[in-house]
């Protein structure tokens, strides 16, 4: 296994006084006073999972969900691979975005993490990383890495990225992983960074001015009036900050790490050691503090991408799409519970590499926040997604068991309940109805 | 609200009931009542009596063993209470004049400075609304940093797209006609006209065009071309299909941004002559009734969208046009590519593709033999569209330099026009000096005039004084209006958004403070079409139009209502209320008229003939009509059901609250909604449900006093039908063997049966409280506040003057504006 050296001799030339603390925290590019990163990623694959029914052949071993639910669940062999994780991870039933449960489920790989109301057209709202990384976004030199094995956005309705931004509009994800490590690690080009430089410098001036003027509009207000205008100087302050931030990066040292421990020369035709480079470059993004912030789109829903192909690729006979409408045929939810079973190794190999990642003390999964799922339980249906989620013990969350709603719940309970544990406010998310404490210790 | 409550009334009955447990000899659960301070405004013990209320409503006080409170004194002490707690409440209310500009208004000013019709403000969350309805209310319309960041990022976005920089882009211009067969299609270049700037774009060679376009109509093999009237068919999937019939052409290259405009060349066709022809409508249950058929227009609809998976998304370039005549002609149409779904940004195909269609919307109706259609010859398709070059919104800002100034004196005049207009005042000195320092630095830093007045501008259009509207500390301290703090204010209450140039004059001149010219200006507003957005913003919030959007229709019990249905319905309450204000008409009209607003959807729905076309128009009520008023308007009686059912506790409290500005207490915690589907109601009648209700929550008092107001409603079900006979009378005989019950006691003791008695005695006893419910709410939305005491005082204060004068909805509007002249700064 891989293990990414930072190179103290850099650091330590500029400081010279990083030495006796422990050696993630001496390169953090977090301010010191901070308290230890938070992070949170998330993983999506599309066309659901291989759900057979009660009297099918294949239902004890190639059920996706636990048949039983609570803290004495027996993992089935569709996600046997994570069984090393049981105390890090829940498995969550009967959860779904309320307004797309009607909807074809294909579309949900655009909503999944936005919980968007779309019946009407497809205009998305923002993601739930992308939430997080406005605030988390501000500690790293990249506020946020969005990945997928298609890359791009793709079209509507199948999009081949989970994150969109504040206007909801999809953001490209990133695909290439010698493009991603060098842009991570290698740095951008001299030219990149000085027109970069020049967009900030613009960017901190207009504010600058702007706090001026809000500053002399103060002073001619009542005071009930300032009140309400000092909302206006806040804002201003923290886009400010934002852009100071943003500069400070630009200057920095990048955290020199070891290429050649990382297989660059994988592409999608080979999907098992394409994932998991794109794996170990977001572990190494969030052990070097690059970035606190990932989403990879594993696999797009319907039969979009060369992500299709992958179950194909490995021997289980079909695309992933067709697989999911194979299970008429004989060993079809077999088939079908083998990719689910691969697509858990995957996750199951992330969630190793964070547990054996130390940070000052604390395995780097305790601090970090990983959803792992889809957006369809069984190919169209739109809910019940199948959902773990792992990680995140040191911000109190509680793992162990399967919860299984009796009745179908929206996900933004959920999700607004990662939102507090990660520290970041928020009153609602999407069409939530409360919250999901049940997954607090 | 009732007459005000002195506590020397409620004192005594405190005394007799309450004061033996929680007075001089007990003080049960640590309450001594004869110690609570009775001015809740400014004693300190407001959290207590909100407890005592919230006992005396629960009905467990006075306790079970100790002397019962009769009915008139339980409600006493409510009363007043709630009246106290009122009171206190808008004692609490700061009076700020601070607010930032709405959605709506931020959108409607940029428009107008940068004199392009781009939809600024979709991007921006959606305003809160305030506890008395109201989205400009300065305390919802908060501030973030993310929200900071898009005005930035519009600002800067939108000057882009106002100042041009170097020669006109190409111009894309194509004609695309039918081809003789269904489902082909030819497309011919357009040669550059001579007035016009831009590069026509080679877009296609002898061999092939530079990208894709093909025809996406499906037309049926039989087709002749012809359109009849079609709609957009939504599926139970995200996004839509396109209409069964239309011509649809998806191309794989389009403008983003900019301006496109669209001709098309059309005529009606189908048989005209049915205008003879007697119809039996035989809908009205046993009445047959003649009528004459009117023609039926076709209705040409241009919408632009694009692909997806499944299917499209669709967005309708303005309104459908009318189209009567039945030979060709040219219609032309003109869109912001902003405001239109785009493809996603990545490599087009088939499926992430534009789509422009075109077809006709026509109201389809099943009964009809001969329906309008409509025959497309040719549809013209140029983007981006310019008029000239460089585009006016460029030359408005960066007006000919005719006099020859210097690039800095030009610059320092383009920016004292253009901030000026922003900030709605004239700019002093200091101000314009910092502007034009910004400007230096900016313009060291970039190639081009241009782009350093870009940069400029952008700060002007990010500015808190820009995004605010904004009441100065005269030099005394006070916070008082001066010439162009009135002129703005005016301007947003009326227009939402800036004042034009003759507000603008008369505040330089000192004007507009005087109280006839004021008068005189706003009756111009009102006269002004910019006034419907007044009408609109205030009318829908007003009477919270919005519900109907929440409200989920049975779509079993009622299969008529649509989308299309809904929208008319709200469009009616606005027309109507528009007409009110316009023709300066009684503010008792909108309790019972004899007039209503209609287009052909609205008027099939309240089974009314002679009414076609989508258009609104005012149309007579009579008697057999059963509607008049908002009461019957059927957005109010469809957003105040529960989709299923009338809600008379959701009617009575509407009524109660927007109407009469009577706010009955909440509801203690907990308490479940009336539910007309719960089994333990479901068979019951609605008196007896309602009965059932009240046992249930032991809130007997305040149901009371809310629901008979909603029992008179019940003559029209969840979404508007008269249900006493025709349609209504069916689909209610499906689903009740109950009939209609409309009586009701209200809490004066009159019982009123049904919807005309009740629009009869509000006329009779509440007028007094209609008037002043309404002045409180035109008041609040004028000043964009919350009432302070000293505001509400204000709006009551008006009523004498405005009764005097006939009650007439535009002399109300006025007399709310010239309030504001005490307000005004004494010197200049």
């Amino acid at each position: 296994m891989p293990s990414w050296k930072l190179n103290r001799r850099t650091l330590l030339r500029g400081t010279g006084v990083a030495l006796a603390l422990p050696w993630l925290e001496a390169m953090s590019h977090a301010a010191p006073t901070e308290d230890r990163p938070r992070r949170f990623c998330a993983f999506f694959f599309g066309n659901g999972v291989s759900l057979p029914p009660e009297k099918h052949a294949a239902y004890r071993d190639w059920h996706w969900f636990p048949h039983e639910d609570g803290a004495d669940y027996r993992l089935t062999r569709s996600l046997e691979p994570l069984k090393p994780h049981r105390k890090d991870m829940t498995v969550l039933g009967g959860l779904s975005h309320p307004t797309s449960r009607k909807l074809v489920g294909h579309n949900t790989g655009d909503i999944w993490l936005s919980g968007a109301d779309i019946r009407r057209n497809l205009d998305n709202s923002i993601s739930l990383d992308q939430l997080i990384a406005r605030k988390f976004g501000l500690h790293t030199r990249v506020p946020s890495l969005v990945l997928s094995s298609h890359g791009g956005v793709g079209i509507k309705s199948r999009t081949t990225t989970i994150s969109f931004d504040g206007q909801g509009r999809a953001i490209p994800a990133e695909s290439n992983p010698r493009q991603i490590f060098e842009r991570l690690f290698e740095g951008p080009a001299e030219e990149d960074e000085a027109s970069r430089k020049k967009v900030l410098a613009s960017g901190r001036r207009r504010v600058d001015f702007l706090l001026e003027d809000a500053r002399s509009l103060r002073n001619r207000l009542g005071r009930a009036d300032q009140q309400r205008l000092d909302e206006f100087l806040q804002s201003l302050s923290e886009v400010e900050s934002r852009l100071v931030r943003a500069e400070d990066w630009l200057g920095r040292a990048l955290p020199e790490v070891d290429r050649s421990k990382l297989n660059l020369d994988v592409s999608p035709k080979g999907p098992s050691d394409y994932i998991r480079t794109m794996l170990d470059l977001m572990v190494l993004a969030f052990e070097t503090d690059t970035t606190r912030v990932a989403t990879y789109q594993i696999g797009a829903e319907d039969g979009v991408g060369v992500c299709d192909r992958f179950p194909a690729i490995l021997g289980f006979g079909k695309g992933h799409h067709g697989l999911s409408h194979g299970t008429g045929k004989p060993d079809g939810y077999a088939n079908w519970g083998k990719y689910d079973r691969f697509l858990a190794e995957q996750f199951s190999y992330f969630l190793t590499r964070l547990a054996s990642s130390n940070e000052g003390g604390h395995r780097l999964l305790d601090d970090t926040v990983a959803l792992f799922g889809s957006g369809t339980s069984t190919t169209h249906n739109a809910r019940n997604y199948p959902l773990v989620l792992a990680g995140g013990k040191n911000l109190g969350l509680r793992h162990g068991r399967f919860i299984r709603q009796p009745d179908e719940r929206p996900l933004g309970d959920l999700y607004l309940t990662m939102l507090h544990q990660l520290d970041i406010p928020a009153k609602a998310f999407a069409d939530n109805s409360g919250e999901f404490s049940e997954i607090l210790t | 609200m009732e007459a005000s409550i002195p506590f020397s009334r409620v004192a005594p009955v405190f005394q007799k009931h309450c004061h033996h447990c929680h007075g001089p000899k007990k003080s049960k659960g640590e309450l001594r009542l004869d110690r609570l301070n009775p001015d809740l405004i400014n004693g300190k013990d407001g959290d207590r009596w909100r407890e005592v209320l919230d006992r005396l409503n629960f009905g467990d006080m006075p306790p079970e063993g100790e002397p019962p409170l009769a009915l008139e004194d339980r409600e006493l002490l409510t009363d007043w209470l709630v009246q106290e707690r009122r009171r206190a409440e808008l004692a609490k209310n700061p009076t700020t004049h601070f607010r930032r500009l709405t959605r709506r208004e931020y959108e409607l000013s940029m428009q107008e400075l940068l004199g392009l019709n781009i939809e600024f403000g979709s991007r921006l969350p959606e305003d809160g609304r305030s506890r008395g309805g109201f989205r400009n209310n300065g305390e919802m319309l908060r501030m973030s940093p993310l929200q900071y960041e898009m005005y930035l990022q519009i600002a800067e976005e939108a000057l882009e797209e106002a100042i041009v920089i170097g020669p006109p882009p190409e111009v894309h211009r194509y004609r695309l006609e039918r081809g003789d067969k269904p489902n082909t299609l030819t497309t011919t270049s357009l040669a550059k006209p001579e007035n016009r700037p831009g590069e026509s774009f080679a877009y296609a060679t002898d061999n092939r065009p530079a990208f894709r376009i093909w025809n996406m109509s499906g037309e049926k093999k039989e087709s002749t071309g012809e359109l009849p009237p079609s709609a957009i068919r939504r599926f139970s999937e995200a996004a839509v299909k396109l209409p069964e019939h239309c011509l649809a052409i998806g191309f794989h290259r389009a403008f983003r941004t900019g301006e496109a405009l669209v001709r098309v060349h059309v005529c009606r066709t189908g048989t005209l002559a049915r205008q003879e022809q007697d119809v039996k409508d035989t809908r009205r249950a046993g009445v047959p009734v003649l009528q004459s058929a009117p023609p039926r227009p076709a209705l040409l609809t241009v919408a632009f969208g694009c692909t997806n998976r499944h299917g499209v998304e669709l967005t309708p370039v303005g309104e459908p046009v009318v189209i009567e005549n039945k030979d060709f002609q040219t219609y032309e149409l003109r869109v912001r590519m902003e405001s239109m779904p785009l493809p996603n940004m990545s490599p087009p195909s088939d499926r992430n593709a534009a789509v422009l269609a075109v077809w006709n919307s026509a109201r389809m109706r099943k009964d009809d033999p001969n329906p309008p259609k409509l025959k497309v010859e040719w549809i013209e398709l140029e983007t981006p569209f310019l008029e000239t070059w460089p585009p006016a919104s460029h030359t408005n800002i960066l007006f000919t330099n005719h006099r020859g100034l210097s690039e800095s004196d030009y610059a320092r005049e383009v920016v004292r026009r253009f901030a000026s207009r922003a900030f709605r005042r004239p700019l002093s000195d200091s101000e314009l000096d910092r502007l034009m320092k910004y400007w230096r630095e900016a313009r060291q830093n970039t190639d081009t005039l241009e782009s350093s007045l870009r940069d400029t501008l952008s700060v002007v259009l990010a500015s808190p004084q820009f995004l605010g509207l904004a009441v100065a500390r005269s030099s005394g301290g006070q916070q008082r209006l001066d010439d162009y703090e009135l002129a703005a204010r005016l301007s947003y209450f009326l227009w939402s958004s800036l004042p034009d140039e003759t507000l603008l004059k008369l505040a330089e001149k000192s004007q507009l403070r005087n109280p006839k010219v004021l008068a005189e200006q706003t009756r111009r507003m009102i006269r002004d079409p910019r006034s419907w957005e007044f009408i609109a913003q205030f009318a829908e919030q007003w009477l919270e139009l919005d519900r109907l959007e929440r409200v989920t229709v049975d779509q079993r019990r009622y299969p008529e209502f649509d989308e299309e249905l809904a929208a008319a319905m709200r469009l009616e309450s606005l027309h109507f209320f528009g007409e009110v204000l316009r023709h300066n008409e009684s503010i008792f009209q909108i309790l019972n008229s004899k007039f209503t607003f209609l287009n052909e959807t609205l008027a099939d729905h309240y089974e009314i003939p002679d009414v076609s076309g989508p258009h609104f128009r005012r149309v007579s009520l009579d008697e057999s009509h059963h509607r008049g008023g908002v009461l019957t308007h059927a957005s109010i009686l469809t957003g105040t059901s529960d989709g299923h059912d009338g809600h008379p506790t959701k009617r009575g409290m509407w009524l109660l609250r927007n109407l009469l500005d009577d706010l009955p207490p909440p509801p203690p915690p907990n308490v479940p909604e009336l539910d007309r589907e719960d089994p333990k109601v479901r068979g019951l009648s609605i008196t007896e449900a309602l009965a059932v209700h009240r046992e249930n929550t032991a809130c007997a008092g305040c149901h009371r006093r809310i629901d008979p107001w909603g029992l008179a409603f019940e003559e029209y079900d969840a979404v508007g039908n008269w249900q006493r006979d025709g349609i209504g009378a069916e689909l209610r005989r499906r689903r009740t063997k109950h009939p209609v019950q409309a009586e009701a006691e209200l809490p004066s003791g009159v019982t009123v049966n049904g919807m005309k008695e009740l629009q009869a005695e509000l006329l009779r006893t509440k007028n007094d409280d209609f008037r002043r419910a309404l002045l409180r709410k035109v008041m609040a939305y004028a000043l964009g506040r919350s009432l302070t005491l000293n505001d509400t005082e204000v709006a009551d204060s008006l009523a004498t003057t405005l009764q005097q004068r006939g009650d007439r909805m535009g002399d109300l509007v006025e007399l709310v504006v010239t309030s504001w002249v005490v307000e005004i700064t004494k010197n200049k």
